[in-house]
């Protein structure tokens, strides 16, 4: 496996492309060389850019609060929370600060603050470390959520996480999903790109070269698992279906679900999400297009929420396999709809 | 090179022998970071007696060695063989009281227990209600993939009586398949009949001028048939019938120029051929004679020149296997007509009179360009320029 | 937007204004916080408020020894002395209290959420302790030589985010200055029911000097501030100062549950009485000044809106 196209080497480029514009500085927990961050994704940025790599104390709620003062004044940070199981100790400054200057101030002050933090589990790091907890911040108004994945190009997401919004940008990182090589092409489906004004962070439209079934919506470090599923079903099951991989999980991108939808005419929506299913993204997306449905001109659609149940995520690692999604269950939740 | 360090991956306990159960030898976990290692070497021989503490194996990582102990005293039997990579958990041996108990250890404890394996229901749910709500049996639909779905049930519903028709009967036996010659014919005819409007007229042919000509033609050495004489009969007479020889697309006629006329022959290999005599009523009858003995041969072999096949304005059929008194023929595409004629019989024209040679030609033609009268006017002509004595 | 209208407006004070100057300020926060206290008394004005009462000259000290050109401020919920101190915009905060298109936010901020130039406050306690950091090492990396003034209560050093924010100021040496008013009084919980130790050995503690001045002696309030201001310029760490105050109107509105004799006693040692009598005799009409300034402010506030403009 080439370690030079991974999404974590992704990553790094672009960090380390974003530090040529001295507006940007990181700040993390352990994130000088040679350490590099708890899963490397700041690897050797401290021995380029010595000054504005900046190590800090365990304090995730001043180390956003830091974050969102430099920002006030001009600057483009990266902070980084070392597990996404952590965002609730910074969760004050994330939605009563940094999400709401900007609007409370009546336009007159920017945030262009980044926080990116890995998410998920699969790792056997038991509770309190296996989360996916960015589905608690879908919704806060002034914040992005994005999250990238291996069908897209993770360096480019963050370069416009950092540079192309005034806003502040929740940055969900996968920690299996780090090492996963990058796709290019997917067979039998052909690739096509959706961004727009209103929603400008990519959608990767996986449409099946030949007229498909159904939808798979899917996001991070998912979309491997939701790819899989997909070759499952088309080979086992005569079912063909589209993915459709978003990246910008807040506010929803209405305008892409709506292009797709209209292009793919499915009769069947699968969500899939390593966060727990109950009140999450799966549930915001299918409102969201069960709204549209009729602009669209579509017949009924059946739906079905795949994601991790509603537990704490145990450590071993069989019962693990137990609450959080395997490709099965993918499977699974589509044959529901047929 | 891996690190080479010795250090025993569990501390030693000094235990004594576990009579009743076996005690499981692990993959130990050497670091945070690998998931499996490698068993390098056993350093104890399989079933061999060993006592708790003892260092049994050396594991591999990329990064470290290490010597795992046993922690009970017995006999040992190893579950992997050495250089095997194992899961970090996995069971490397069995350390039992008795060389029997450590055997039936292995034998029925040597794989891991892995999460029950999601199994894929045979029939979704929404197959099974759509079904029970129409009182079907699952086991008779057949499902597209490896999982019953509800369009299976679905197009079992829309097929309705037929039903049964996708199990196979068990009284047939299954035949091949419809070969790629049939499917064309079969294709061509269906679109000829969708063209027009066909309906069929039989007409009763006096052969006696037939015979007459075959048998003049024998008796100047050259060859003749009936197929020919209608041949000749059908070039004389059809261009006084421009509406057997015109094709319309339900706006335009348009009249064949030329007055190609084909017949029907049979190759070797049972496949339907209709090679094509051009300028038929420019030729003479041993003109045609050689031009069907050509075309005959060319189509008994299954070869024909892309010049010989196409184009006709007629077609003719002969089945002259005897008692067949008649038969109808569809016109191929881009054809108003054709004629179909059955075996020869003998029959007297009124009761009382010498019996003589007749046929059934029955007249397939579109009634959108032409009517009943006038293909019986056509087929009294053809009569009379095949019969020129009144009888 | 803040208005052009300087009628509206309360001179600010430098280190080298007069005594008067500084009495002007204070005494017209005082009278702004009253006529607040007055107005949402009379329902014309809703949501909610934290006056300032009895802190004025903290308030007014602290902002007289910084640099306005560029300084940075992070007031809090109690924020309306700091934030006249800083700009003495009395039309602009009155209309953003009464949810006006001119007001200082526009109506979107409210009592608590105001920004102008580089003053910004939030009513979350201690969350803007945190920001002020992050602000201080900005200016820091510009080499502006701007310094932060972060504004906290008493109470504020309940929120762990406070000691996250002092350790790192102090840890990568910020240009910060923590200006604590400590009134004994948390809304309505004193202090030693809810901090143990000491807020001076709190600075201590992480490395940071701190000077504790009386909140009543004007004078003594300026110079301790100073003497912080400079010092954290100067060696480019932070500094902190403790006002001891007292807040001697309620925590919000009617919501003071001292018992009325201590308030009583508290009035007696009201630093706006002790100024006053300092300035003597000019005092009066300064007084009036201020008082027509307020009148002109709630009369214009109480106007219609000039034109319905989105915000």
């Amino acid at each position: 496996m080439s370690r030079d196209n991974t999404v974590l080497a992704s990553l790094n480029a672009g960090l380390r492309a974003a530090l040529a514009d001295e507006r940007v500085i990181v700040l993390g927990e352990d994130v000088l060389s040679p350490y590099g961050g708890a899963f490397k994704v700041t690897r050797e940025l401290s021995t380029q850019f010595p000054d504005r790599v900046r190590t800090t104390p365990i304090s995730e709620a001043g180390i956003v609060a830091v974050a969102t003062g430099l920002a006030l004044r001009g600057f483009r940070p990266v902070v980084e929370i070392m597990f996404g199981d952590f965002l609730f100790l910074a969760g004050d400054q994330i939605v009563n600060h940094a999400a709401k200057y900007r609007a409370m101030f009546n336009e007159q002050v920017r945030v262009p603050l980044v926080i990116r933090t890995p998410s998920g589990g699969r790792r056997g790091y038991g509770p309190t470390h296996s989360q996916s907890l960015e589905k608690h911040f879908l919704g806060v108004p002034g914040l992005w959520v994005i999250a990238p994945h291996s069908l897209g190009d993770p360096g480019a997401l963050l370069r416009q996480s950092i540079f192309d919004t005034e806003d502040p940008v929740l940055f969900v990182e996968n920690k299996v999903g780090y090492g996963e090589t990058l796709l290019s092409e997917v067979p039998d489906h052909e690739i096509v790109t959706l961004a727009d004004a209103a929603s400008p962070f990519p959608t990767i439209w996986l449409r099946p070269r030949t007229p498909g079934d159904g939808l798979l919506l899917c996001y991070g470090g998912m979309t491997r698992s939701a790819l899989e599923a997909a070759a499952m079903l088309r080979e086992r099951e005569a079912l063909n279906l589209g993915l459709v991989v978003i990246s910008q999980l807040s506010p929803t991108p209405v305008t892409h679900l709506e292009a797709v939808l209209r292009d793919a005419a499915p009769s069947a929506i699968i969500t899939v999400e390593e966060a727990s299913a109950e009140g999450g993204w799966g549930a915001e997306v299918i409102a969201t297009i069960e709204q549209i449905r009729d602009a669209c001109r579509l017949a009924s659609i059946s739906y079905r929420r795949v994601g991790a149940k509603s537990m704490a995520i145990p450590s071993a690692r069989t019962l693990e396999n137990d609450v959080l999604p395997q490709v099965e269950d993918i499977v699974a939740g589509v044959l529901d709809c047929f | 090179m891996p690190q080479w360090r010795r250090e025993a991956a569990h501390p030693p306990r000094w235990s004594r022998v576990l009579p009743e159960d076996a005690w499981v030898l692990r993959a130990p976990r050497l670091n945070a970071n690998d998931d499996s290692v490698t068993l390098a070497r056993w350093l104890v021989a399989d079933r061999a007696t060993v006592a708790a503490g003892k260092a049994v194996a050396e594991i591999e990582t990329e990064k470290a060695t290490a010597e795992l102990a046993a922690e009970a005293g017995g006999t040992i039997v190893h579950a992997v063989a050495a250089g095997t990579a194992v899961p970090v958990g996995a069971p490397l041996g069995f350390i039992a009281g008795t060389p029997a108990a450590a055997e039936e250890a292995l034998r029925t404890r040597a794989a891991i227990r892995a999460a029950a394996p999601r199994r894929a229901p045979a029939a979704t749910a929404k197959a099974q209600a759509l079904a029970a709500a129409h009182g079907i049996d699952l086991a008779a639909v057949r499902a597209s993939g490896a999982t019953l779905k509800e369009r299976d049930v679905a197009r079992l519903l829309a097929k309705g009586d037929d039903a049964g028709a996708d199990a196979p009967d068990p009284r047939h036996v299954r035949a091949g398949e419809v070969s790629p010659h049939q499917r064309r014919v079969a294709r061509d005819l269906r679109a000829a009949v969708q063209a027009g409007v066909f309906t069929t007229l039989a007409y009763r042919l006096d052969l006696r001028g037939p015979e007459r000509m075959i048998a003049a033609e024998l008796a100047h050495g050259r060859t003749a048939s009936l197929l020919v004489t209608l041949l000749w009969g059908l070039g004389r007479v059809l261009p006084a019938f421009p509406d057997l020889i015109s094709v319309h697309d339900g706006g335009r006629i348009y009249r064949y120029r030329d007055v190609d006329i084909a017949f029907a022959v049979r190759s070797a290999r049972g496949e339907l051929h209709a090679p094509v005599v051009r300028g038929a009523d420019r030729l003479a009858p041993d003109a045609i004679a050689r031009e069907c003995a050509r075309l005959s041969k060319g189509a008994m072999r299954g070869k024909l020149d892309v010049r010989d096949v196409g184009g006709a304005c007629f077609t003719v059929s002969v089945i002259a296997t005897p008692n067949v008194e008649s038969f109808v023929a569809l016109p191929p595409p881009a054809q108003t007509a054709i004629l179909a004629l059955g075996a020869t019989r003998h029959e007297a024209a009124t009761a009382g009179a010498a019996p003589r040679p007749v046929a059934t030609a029955t007249i397939t033609y579109d009634h959108t360009l032409c009517d009943g009268i006038y293909v019986a006017e056509f087929c009294a002509a053809l009569d009379r320029a095949l019969n020129p004595e009144p009888a | 937007m803040p208005t052009a209208d300087s009628r509206l407006r309360l001179a600010v004070t430098d280190r080298a204004a007069s005594l008067a100057d500084h009495y002007r300020l204070a005494a017209g926060i005082r009278a702004f916080e009253r006529m607040l206290l007055d107005q949402f008394a009379r329902g014309r004005i809703g949501g909610t408020t934290h006056t300032c009462i009895g802190q004025e000259i903290t308030a007014v000290a602290v902002t007289a020894a910084l640099d306005r050109e560029r300084d940075c401020i992070f007031g809090n919920h109690r924020g309306h002395g700091h934030f006249l101190a800083y700009c003495g915009e009395v039309f602009a905060l009155l209309a953003e209290i009464f949810g006006r298109p001119d007001g200082v936010c526009g109506g979107r901020g409210g009592s608590q959420h105001l920004h102008w130039r580089n003053f910004y406050c939030n009513g979350v306690q201690g969350g803007s302790v945190g920001n002020a950091v992050g602000v201080a090492l900005a200016e820091k990396t510009k080499r502006s030589g701007a310094v932060t003034c972060a504004w906290l209560g008493d109470g504020t050093f309940g929120e762990g985010l406070v000691y996250e924010a002092m350790n790192m100021a102090s840890l990568w040496r910020l240009p910060v200055v923590f200006a604590i008013e400590a009134n004994g009084i948390a809304q309505t919980t004193p202090t030693g029911m809810q901090l143990a130790g000491s807020l001076a050995a709190r600075c201590r503690a992480f490395d940071i000097p701190v000077e504790e001045v009386s909140g009543i002696d004007f004078a003594q309030a300026l110079a301790a501030a100073t003497r912080t201001v400079d010092a954290t310029r100067a060696e480019q760490r932070p500094h902190a100062v403790i006002s001891h105050a007292i807040r001697l109107g309620p925590h919000s509105k009617g919501d003071d549950t001292r018992e009325p004799a201590r308030l009583r006693a508290a009035w007696t040692q009201d630093p706006m009485a002790t100024l006053r009598h300092e300035v003597g005799g000019a005092a009066d009409a300064i007084d009036r000044e201020v008082a027509v300034l307020m009148q002109g402010a709630l009369a214009r506030a109480g106007e219609a809106v000039a034109d319905e403009a989105p915000r």
